[in-house]
């Protein structure tokens, strides 16, 4: 009865979930025909998970789906998982999907003699039947555990149920609310039961919110053991596993110029490499955002396309600035080459700032990318999550062969060798930039910290910026 | 028995999953009930809900057996086994007229 075989055939033993990344963190999905428990505070995304599990199921794996809703009425879920993309009203009146919305009409509920719970049984039976169902979701079953007082029953119904579930080789999802959000070790005894049991959570830091998704067990099975961010975008929820971070991809050795003739020569007379990234670091003033707007001009000057991300300047006033140094980048935003996208860094969390630059980026399909400046994202995270998200993003564009560069602002006088983030790590190409006074006159200074993979310039080399942009000397 | 439509008239609704002995002896009970203090103005309607489950979706019905005293209102549910009369007259809150009652019970 209890088979705990290990799951050598993936298809035998799971049932996708059609979940971006959850499939991965899952070694491909939920236990097939057993329970999994899905636990979290308020708000932070069961209801959806419960959802897509079942509209992934009828949409790519031709299951049906049965959801027993304890807390929201199909109205709202209808609603809400409309806005997601789904067309969840089609899929209902094809018969490939059923909401049963339990609500508890009567507060006068009176316990005598001993009961059972044959009338929820009998309703999800039915609705099984009715649709054939392959996936049920029972969402918010902690509701019944505050309306009717024995607890000893309760728990004997719940393993009946989870019981039903194998003799009738369906997948079964309950969803819990837990109030103690951050308590990830106190188990339920519905906790003991369940096959697989997955906790999710919200967390605030500097006042953004993060959600995480985390596997506290998974019977007979691997799985990753870490807390994974995830989002709820406008598609839906995204997983991000960390482990795509790989060190193979394949890399380029064409170049591409700085938009700086100057610079260029001191890059071994050719510039960047396509699909490396570049840090671009000093203090207020000294000229990074020309650099990145030296750049931008180079890419679209060659046909190719680029986009901007600003944390701190509007497009207009960047577009303005950069006339000024006789850089006119309007001509490239008419022709599509160019997208600038102005964002507070703390309107949202780091992992939507990632997923959206992620979309920005696939969907403009471009060739370079250009962060101004990152150091304005440090402030939304802790460190290590701040260094992970760049990480993963920088990976995922060096697969894709783009060309990012960053710039990064650093305290005025500051030592210009920082660590912040530990993002310069992961940069192959570094310039410093700084302002000194010299017999009561500002001068400029660009030098490079370094450069991998290519013979550059060692010295200090001054420059000026005037109406007819950078001039290194 | 009295049409439903009678306002004075009680109407009861038992709904049970599987018909067991202890659903049976429930509706003994109930029955005994009414005769005795409802003086026949009542309707007892059994619901198995392995063979109609549709009526017990539509009533709400999570446990089971579940007893409801749909008329007249206010609606009372009484879940679990009907084993102990006292206990079953206080949860249903009948209007009844004799004023003994509960000495009869004792």
């Amino acid at each position: 009865m209890n088979k705990q075989s290990p799951c050598t055939d993936k298809k035998d033993y799971k049932t996708p979930t059609g979940i971006k990344g959850l499939d991965e963190i899952t070694a491909g999905g939920f236990p097939k025909n057993r329970t999994t428990l899905v636990s979290g505070g308020p708000g932070c995304g069961k209801t959806i998970l419960g959802m897509e599990f079942l509209l992934k199921g009828i949409l790519n794996y031709g299951e049906n789906g049965v959801f027993i809703s304890f807390e929201e009425s199909v109205d709202d879920l209808v609603r809400n998982i409309s806005s997601l993309g789904y067309d969840i009203q089609n899929i209902i009146d094809s018969e490939q999907m059923i909401i049963d919305e339990i609500r508890f009409i009567d507060h006068e509920t009176y316990e005598t003699g001993k009961y059972d719970l044959g009338g929820l049984f009998s309703r999800i039976e039915f609705a099984v039947n009715k649709k054939n169902a392959k996936r049920i979701v029972i969402d918010g079953i902690n509701f019944i555990f505050s309306h009717f007082k024995r607890e000893d029953i309760l728990r004997a119904e719940l393993r009946r149920l989870f019981q039903f579930s194998r003799e009738k080789n369906i997948t079964l999802l309950v969803t819990s609310e837990k109030n103690n959000k951050n308590d990830f070790h106190s188990f339920s005894p519905e906790e003991y039961i369940s096959d697989c049991v997955i906790i999710m959570d919200k967390n605030i830091h500097n006042q953004i919110s993060t959600r995480r998704i985390k596997i506290l067990k998974y019977r007979g099975s691997d799985h990753g053991g870490n807390e994974y961010p995830f989002l709820v975008s406008s598609t839906g929820l995204s997983v991000f596993p960390v482990t795509s971070i790989t060190l193979d991809h394949e890399i380029s050795s064409e170049r591409i110029s700085t938009g700086i003739k100057g610079l260029d020569s001191m890059l071994g007379d050719q510039g960047y490499y396509e699909g490396s990234s570049i840090l671009v670091s000093g203090s207020a003033g000294t000229g990074k955002s020309s650099f990145a707007a030296h750049f931008a001009h180079s890419v679209c000057l060659k046909n190719k396309k680029c986009v901007m991300f600003l944390f701190e300047e509007s497009p207009d006033q960047i577009l303005r600035n950069m006339k000024s140094i006789g850089l006119d980048l309007t001509n490239y935003l008419k022709k599509g080459l160019l997208k600038i996208h102005a964002q507070r860094p703390t309107f949202f969390g780091l992992e939507t700032h990632l997923m959206q630059m992620k979309e920005i980026i696939d969907n403009f399909d471009s060739q370079a990318v250009i962060l101004d400046p990152i150091s304005n994202l440090s402030s939304i995270g802790y460190e290590w999550e701040v260094k992970i998200m760049f990480m993963r993003l920088f990976d995922s564009l060096k697969q894709k062969k783009i060309t990012t560069l960053c710039t990064y602002l650093t305290q005025a006088g500051g030592e210009p060798v920082f660590t912040d983030s530990g993002v310069s790590s992961i940069m192959d190409t570094w310039l410093i930039l700084k302002n000194n006074l010299f017999h009561r006159k500002r001068k400029r200074e660009v030098y490079i910290l370094k450069s991998r993979g290519m013979s550059h310039s060692n010295k200090s080399h001054t420059f000026e910026m005037n109406q007819n942009g950078i001039n290194i000397k | 028995m009295v049409p439903a439509s009678d306002e004075k008239a009680y109407y009861f609704s038992f709904y049970v999953s599987t018909m067991t002995s202890a659903a049976e002896r429930s509706i003994d009970l109930l029955y005994e009930i009414c005769d005795q203090y409802l003086k026949g103005e009542y309707k007892v309607e059994v619901i198995n809900l392995s063979e109609s489950p549709e009526q017990g979706i539509k009533d709400q019905i999570l446990a089971t057996p579940t007893l409801i005293k749909k008329k007249p209102g206010p609606v009372k549910r009484v879940v679990g086994n009907l084993v102990n009369k006292e206990k079953i007259l206080e949860a249903l809150e009948l209007d009844i007229k004799d004023k003994n009652i509960h000495k009869k019970v004792k």
